[in-house]
Order: C-alpha cells, then structure tokens, then sequence
C-alpha cells in the first residue's frame, strides 16, 4: 500500500512536471489547448502495466494540482472531463487487444480531443467546430508519438517494483 | 505497430482532411455585419451575436449568425422579402430608405 502511494506521488509529480514543460512549448497557434500531451503518457504506461486504477487515480490528482497550481478552475471542468473519458476509453481499448499501442494512444487523444471540444461547444458556441480538424490531426500526430514513447517505456520498466 | 493501427491513422487522416475541407468551405461565412445609412457606417456588429436592431426606418435582426430585415417603413418591402444572409459579402439594400447591410 504504502509503495503504491508512493509510486502514485511520483508518477503524479512527473506528470505534473510534464504538464509544466509543456506550456514551454506553445503549440496553440495551430488550435487553443493543442499540447503534446506528454502526462498522457504516464497514464498510458500504468494501463499498459494493466493498472487502471492507478491511472485514473494519477490522472485526477494531476488534473486538480495543475488547475489549483497554474490555471484558472474554469479550465478544470474542460481537462477533468477530458482526461477521465479519454483514460476510460484507452482502458476499455486496451482490453480488446485489437489496436496496438499507438492506436490506442491515439484514440485516446482524439476522445481527448473532441470531448473538450464538445465542452467548448456548450459553453462557447459553435465557433469552435472550426478547430476540429486540427484537434484531428493534432490527435493523430501528438496521440502516436506518447504511444510510441510509452511502448518504448513499457518495454524498458519491466515492473514498478 | 499492429496494422489495425495503421488502418486507424489512414481513417482518421481522412476524416481530418474531410473535416478541413468542410471547414474550409464554410468558414466563407462572413463574421461582422455592417450597417450603413445615407453612406455613413451606423453599425459594426458581430453576426454570432443576437441582436435586433431598430433603424427607425428598418428594424434589422441578427440571429443564429444570419441577418434579416424584419421590418421596413417603405412601400416596396424588398428588403423585408429579401433571404437571410450570412456569407461573405453578401448584401440586403433597401434602396429608400438608404440602408446597405453587409456581411463582411
């Protein structure tokens, strides 16, 4: 118990430093919000580990402490929405075994993706369809690369403990 | 990669180019709506929002990202029969009452 509260902290603390290197990194003149989504990959990792509990568990704690710490709670309803339904549907792919890694990265992505843009939808208006395919394409690109990424991690973290 | 995977990159390529294209084509939408009488600018509004808009001669209405006169005190009435308009500059005149709307 003990080493899963501490395992959680830690894998929480580098999404969060993640989260952070990120907002270094503006992308958002492709759309508003487009992130490379590098705290998904911790996430990805502890589903790959068959931990699906400890990644919704790191993925709301990262959520709220990035929101309290750097962003106003208005955005908190856009990432938490996001990040719970985009984390379940990278579960339940998983499970099928019938996308690889990278595919299910990706989907989870554009859940991600399309999930805030329907949150926008209700609380901005319609305007923001016009971002649509970018959030796409920006899914298949950044949501491939983490895939990529926590294949490679996956492979090379036998077992957290 | 498993070659699910790489059919799921190939769909969603396509979706995304297909959803750009529409995008595209409808972003001719124009954005302001301008309203002139006796050749000065009255009004420059955004046509997202709703609004009613009453000239005293014309009373004009922007709803749903469309323009339409609803009402007008001239005999004529072509601008109150004239069709919504949205796209970019695209234009209702009422010729009496010396009211141009764009859409720009």
């Amino acid at each position: 118990m003990s080493k899963k509260v501490a395992l959680y902290s830690i894998l929480a603390s580098v999404c969060l430093v993640f989260s952070y290197v990120e907002t270094l990194l503006p992308l958002t003149f492709i759309a508003p919000g487009v992130k490379i989504g590098l705290a998904n990959g911790v996430a990805l990792l502890l589903i790959l580990k068959n931990d699906i509990k400890g990644a919704f568990l790191v993925n709301i704690i990262r959520i709220l402490l990035l929101n309290l710490l750097f962003v106003s709670p208005f955005a908190l309803l856009f990432s938490l929405s996001a990040g719970m339904i985009s984390t379940l549907v990278m579960w339940l792919i998983s499970k099928t075994k019938f996308f690889g890694t990278v595919g299910f990265s990706i989907l989870g992505a554009l859940t991600h993706n399309l999930v805030q843009t329907a949150v926008a939808l209700i609380v901005l208006g319609k305007g923001v369809l016009y971002y649509l395919p970018f959030l796409i394409f920006s899914a298949i690109i950044s949501g491939g690369f983490i895939g990529f990424l926590a294949k490679i991690l996956d492979k090379k973290i036998k077992t957290f403990f | 990669m498993k070659k699910a995977d790489v059919k799921l990159i190939i769909c969603l390529v396509a979706v995304g180019i297909i959803a750009l294209m529409a995008v595209l084509l409808c972003s001719k939408n124009g954005k302001t709506v301008v309203i002139t009488q006796n050749n000065k600018q009255l009004y420059s509004l955004s046509l997202s929002e709703d609004k009613i808009i009453d000239l005293g001669t014309n009373i004009i209405e922007i709803k749903n990202g469309k323009v339409e006169v609803i009402s007008a005190n001239c005999k004529n009435q072509i601008c109150v029969k004239h069709k919504k308009i949205s796209k970019k500059s695209e234009q209702i005149v009422c010729i009496p009452n010396k009211v141009i709307i764009t859409v720009e």
